[in-house]
C-alpha cells in the first residue's frame, strides 16, 4: 500500500509539473508569437527543457486554421485554447484519481467514477474536435467578421483512434463498477 | 426479500446474546449482525450448521419463507 501511495504522489507531482508546462507553453505562444498571419506560423514550436512542445493543427483542424488564418484570425487564440481545454480535463481526472490512490481508496465507485470521467473528456474532444469549427464559423459569419469562411467537418485517424481508446476506458471504468458490485456481495455472505 | 431471518426469535427463545451466539459459531458479532437484520446475500452451509449446532434447532427455525408482495 505505502508503494501505491509514494508512487502516486510522484505521478500527482507530475501532472501538476505538465499542466503548468502546458499552460506556460500556450501563455508563451500567445504572449511573444507573432500569430499575426499566414498558414506557416500555424506551427510555434518551443525548445522547454530539451523537449519539443508545439502548439499545431496537422490533423483535423489543419484546413481551418489555414482557412482562418486566410481570413486574418489568430488561430492560437481561437483553436489553442479549444485544444487545450480536453487535456486540462484529462490531467485533472487523472490527478483526482490518483489523488484516491496517495488516500488508500483503491477499489471504490469514485475509483471507477473518475475512470469513466477520463473516457468521458476524451469523448468530449471528439466531439469539440467535430463540431468546434461549425461553431466557431457560424460565430464568425453571424457577426460579419467574415462571409467567406468555409463551414468545415473533418473525421480523421486521431478522433477514431480517440475514440476507441475511450470507449476501452469505458469499458475498464464498467467492469471495475462491477467487480465492486461483487466484492460487495462477496462481503454479504455470511 | 422472500426469506426472513428469524435469528432474534430464537436468541429471545434461548436466552442468549448476539456476542454470546458470535463466539459460538466463530464469525464476527458484526457478521451475524448483518445476518440477523436480513442484509446479508447468503449463508455458508458451514456456518447455519454452527448456528443450529449453538442453538439446538433446525434451519427452518431460523430461516423462514413468506410470498413477496409484487
Amino acid at each position: 500500500m505505502n508503494k501505491i501511495k509514494t508512487i502516486s504522489k510522484y505521478i500527482r507531482s507530475l501532472l501538476i509539473l505538465i499542466t503548468v508546462l502546458h499552460l506556460f507553453v500556450y501563455a508563451s505562444i500567445l504572449l511573444f508569437t507573432d500569430t499575426s498571419n499566414t498558414a506557416s506560423q500555424l506551427s510555434a514550436s518551443y525548445n522547454v527543457f530539451s523537449s519539443f512542445i508545439e502548439v499545431s493543427f496537422k490533423d483535423s483542424w489543419q484546413g481551418f486554421a489555414q482557412a482562418l488564418s486566410q481570413e486574418g484570425f489568430n488561430t492560437i487564440i481561437i483553436l489553442g485554447i479549444a485544444e487545450s481545454l480536453p487535456y486540462l480535463f484529462i490531467y485533472f481526472f487523472i490527478f483526482k484519481l490518483f489523488g484516491l490512490y496517495q488516500q488508500g481508496i483503491i477499489f471504490t465507485y469514485k475509483n471507477s467514477f473518475y475512470i469513466k470521467c477520463i473516457g468521458t473528456s476524451l469523448l468530449g474532444w471528439i466531439g469539440l474536435s467535430l463540431f468546434y469549427p461549425i461553431i466557431v464559423t457560424l460565430v464568425i459569419r453571424f457577426t460579419g467578421q467574415s462571409k467567406t469562411l468555409p463551414m468545415m467537418i473533418n473525421i480523421g485517424s486521431t478522433e477514431i483512434k480517440y475514440l476507441i481508446i475511450s470507449l476501452i476506458i469505458y469499458a475498464f471504468a464498467w467492469i471495475m463498477k462491477e467487480a465492486i458490485n461483487l466484492k460487495s456481495e462477496q462481503e454479504l455472505v455470511i | 426479500m422472500a426469506i426472513i431471518i428469524e435469528l432474534d426469535v430464537m436468541l429471545a427463545k434461548r436466552k442468549m446474546k448476539l456476542n454470546d451466539l458470535a463466539l459460538k459459531v466463530g464469525i464476527t458479532a458484526q457478521n451475524l449482525s448483518v445476518l440477523k437484520s436480513g442484509r446479508a446475500k447468503a449463508i455458508r452451509f458451514t456456518t447455519l450448521d454452527a448456528i443450529c449446532e449453538a442453538l439446538q434447532c433446525n434451519p427452518g427455525d431460523i430461516l423462514l419463507f413468506t410470498e413477496n408482495d409484487k
